[in-house]
């Protein structure tokens, strides 16, 4: 079990207590939280595998490290509009073709998670219109 | 080739063998080509199966305008006499792969509704 501690908007708070004893009684804040976050992550959906979890946990590492030079790498000729690789923090490799970069990173590294992006403004895109695609897991 | 009666309407669909990039892993399932997906899909539990690693995230849009938030994987594909490697694809929660524009482009698709035959060409 983890115990956390929350910032709360005061007059937030105050309603959602007074929601809490109109519904469920009194002491059930708590209860209330744990059902809302259950609900979160079953509405957006994670692996439970732990090792996936793990791997997407160091994926979301890399990812912080490539935003935080994002703007940079955008302004800098020799990145932008490539694809660069993030491994502990740090850019492992660049090419115009995404593939090519990943078997690049993979041979030189072995097969580990790195985060591969394209240097451009914004999340990169793609459009899956068939319907059967719905299922939130990652 | 032809259509794949079990999905209705009939689908062209094929075996596609989906292979980890750096083991010999491999599985081979049933993918429907979708001229409409920019990027091929894979079913969640060969993510499992072949220990893919999550190397990148898209945000995908769905049908209906939704968005979701998906982690793409490298791995390579091969069917017929054709052969790619370090595709990018993302991950689902569906039984099949859907065969996207991404794969698609690098060859020559005919499809005929009429007669439900289906080509994939690399002339």
């Amino acid at each position: 079990m983890v115990k956390t501690t929350l910032e709360v908007d005061d007059d937030l708070w105050r309603r959602f207590s007074i929601l809490v004893i109109r519904e469920k009684g009194e002491r059930r804040k708590n209860e209330v939280i744990v059902e809302l976050i259950r609900e979160y992550v079953e509405r957006f959906g994670i692996t439970e595998d732990p090792q996936q979890l793990r791997y997407i946990i160091q994926v979301e590492e890399e990812r912080e490290a490539f935003n935080r030079v994002r703007d940079k790498l955008i302004r800098d000729p020799n990145y932008s509009g490539k694809y660069v690789a993030f491994f502990q923090g740090a850019i492992v490799g660049c090419d115009d073709d995404k593939g090519r970069l990943a078997q690049n990173v993979y041979e030189r590294y072995g097969y580990i998670p790195v985060y591969i992006d394209r240097v451009a403004a914004g999340e990169r895109r793609v459009e899956v219109p068939s319907p059967e695609l719905s299922g939130r897991e990652v | 080739m032809k259509y794949n009666l079990d999905y209705s309407p009939p689908a062209p669909s094929i075996k596609v063998r989906f292979s980890s990039p750096t083991s010999t892993n491999s599985m081979e399932i049933e993918a429907k080509i979708d001229s409409g997906a920019d990027i091929t899909v894979l079913p969640q539990n060969v993510v499992r199966e072949l220990r893919l690693i999550p190397a990148g995230r898209v945000t995908v849009s769905s049908f209906d305008g939704q968005e979701e938030r998906k982690y793409t994987y490298f791995l390579n594909l091969h069917f017929g006499n054709f052969k790619f490697s370090m595709v990018e694809v993302v991950g689902a929660k569906r039984r099949d792969a859907l065969l996207g524009r991404d794969v698609l482009n690098l060859l020559k698709t005919i499809l005929d509704g009429k007669t439900m035959n289906f080509e994939l060409l690399d002339p």
